[in-house]
């Protein structure tokens, strides 16, 4: 019985290699194809002249928000500036800004908020403090209080700008050039007074 | 009976092997032989590996689809279809998605899309296009999806 098996089962090697192999019609191979969206976005906030606040708070620098989110940023001049051009991931969104407040679509990637400020083109009001650093080379008519506005410098970059409102504005209160008068006054009489008393003294004598 | 077995073996074996001989004697004349062989086709293909479409990307190299080599016969093609139903899905919402679609050149990668090759060498570029509206539209998380490529060998009239 067992010679019969190994009989059979030899057949079958035999027969085995005689069958042909009939590959698939079609293969299939997969490729897979992934992404990841951020579930943060980050703003970077330019505001050179003024400053920027949500909900009371200072945005500066680079702040990360949730992706999506809806924010409305409260743009705050310096003294002496105003608002020129607001910049929102580089479109010129200035007219949408609404009293000072702006409102930034749903934040879908990184973006950048600039803020461009100019000298605020409203009147000076007269200083009555000298400033600290009085400049005694002016002629004493520059000490009357001035009432000419100063002008705007339109479509200047903030950068090249930098806030400085108490110098650019506070030239209008110089009293030095009235007081060296009055000293100046002071000390001839003075000399006067003492040239009379010496000659009066000579002739007493 | 081991005779038996030993003759039965042997039938098989020359029965297994279909190696036959026929040995005809003809009285005269001419007689043809045909001699017969035949060559397999072989081809490979290659198609795109897994790929990253970083965030934001609005068109990505996917890679080729390339018939490397080909020993293919008079004809007929390998023809390379893709099946895929163009949608990033996210891993963890799976009613949100990212559509994109392939393009080869500029022709779009659809159901339709049949690349035939005939000659080793032969190639289609393939991209991933996603449009700035699918970005800014999707929501956070992990996104993907498998392109088939189906590879047949087919009539090259096809």
């Amino acid at each position: 019985m067992k010679k019969i098996a190994v009989m059979l089962l030899a057949v079958l090697m035999f027969c085995v290699p005689c069958m042909t192999a009939f590959a698939a019609p079609t293969e299939q191979k997969g490729a897979t194809i992934s992404t990841t969206v951020p579930a943060k976005c980050d703003i970077t906030f330019i505001s050179v002249g003024g400053r920027i606040e949500e909900g009371g708070t200072d945005m500066d620098g680079t702040e990360e928000f949730d992706r999506r989110s809806v924010h409305t940023f409260h743009i705050i001049p310096d003294e002496g500036k105003e608002i020129d051009k607001v910049l929102f991931g580089g479109e010129d969104v200035t007219s949408q800004v609404k009293d000072g407040y702006f409102t930034t679509p749903a934040l879908t990637t990184d973006m950048t908020l600039e803020v461009i400020y100019k000298d605020a083109g409203t009147p000076v009001e007269p200083v009555s403090e000298p400033t600290s650093k009085p400049d005694t080379s002016k002629p004493a008519a520059t000490s009357t209080v001035s009432s000419a506005p100063v002008q705007p410098s339109a479509n200047t970059p903030a950068s090249t700008t930098p806030s400085t409102p108490s110098t650019d504005t506070a030239k209008t209160g110089d009293t030095t050039a009235a007081i060296v008068f009055v000293i100046a006054a002071v000390t001839t009489v003075s000399a006067a007074f003492i040239i009379v008393l010496a000659k009066r003294r000579k002739e007493t004598e | 009976m081991k005779k038996l077995l030993t003759l039965a073996l042997v039938a098989a074996m020359l029965t297994a092997t279909g190696i036959t001989a026929f040995a005809v004697d003809y009285p005269g004349g001419t007689q043809n032989t045909e001699i017969t062989t035949s060559v397999e086709p072989t081809f490979t293909v290659t198609v795109p590996a897994d790929t990253t479409v970083p965030f934001n990307a609005l068109s990505t190299e996917f890679g080729s689809v390339k018939l490397e080599s080909a020993r293919l016969a008079p004809n007929k093609a390998v023809q390379v279809t893709v099946t895929s139903d163009y949608n990033l899905n996210n891993s963890v919402d799976n009613t949100a998605v990212i559509p994109y679609s392939l393009k080869a050149g500029n022709d779009t990668v659809d159901a339709d899309f049949a690349a035939m090759f005939l000659n080793a060498g032969e190639k289609v570029d393939l991209t991933i296009d996603i449009t700035q509206a699918a970005w800014d539209a999707a929501a956070a998380g992990d996104y993907s999806d498998t392109v088939t490529f189906n590879i047949a060998y087919v009539d090259a009239e096809q």
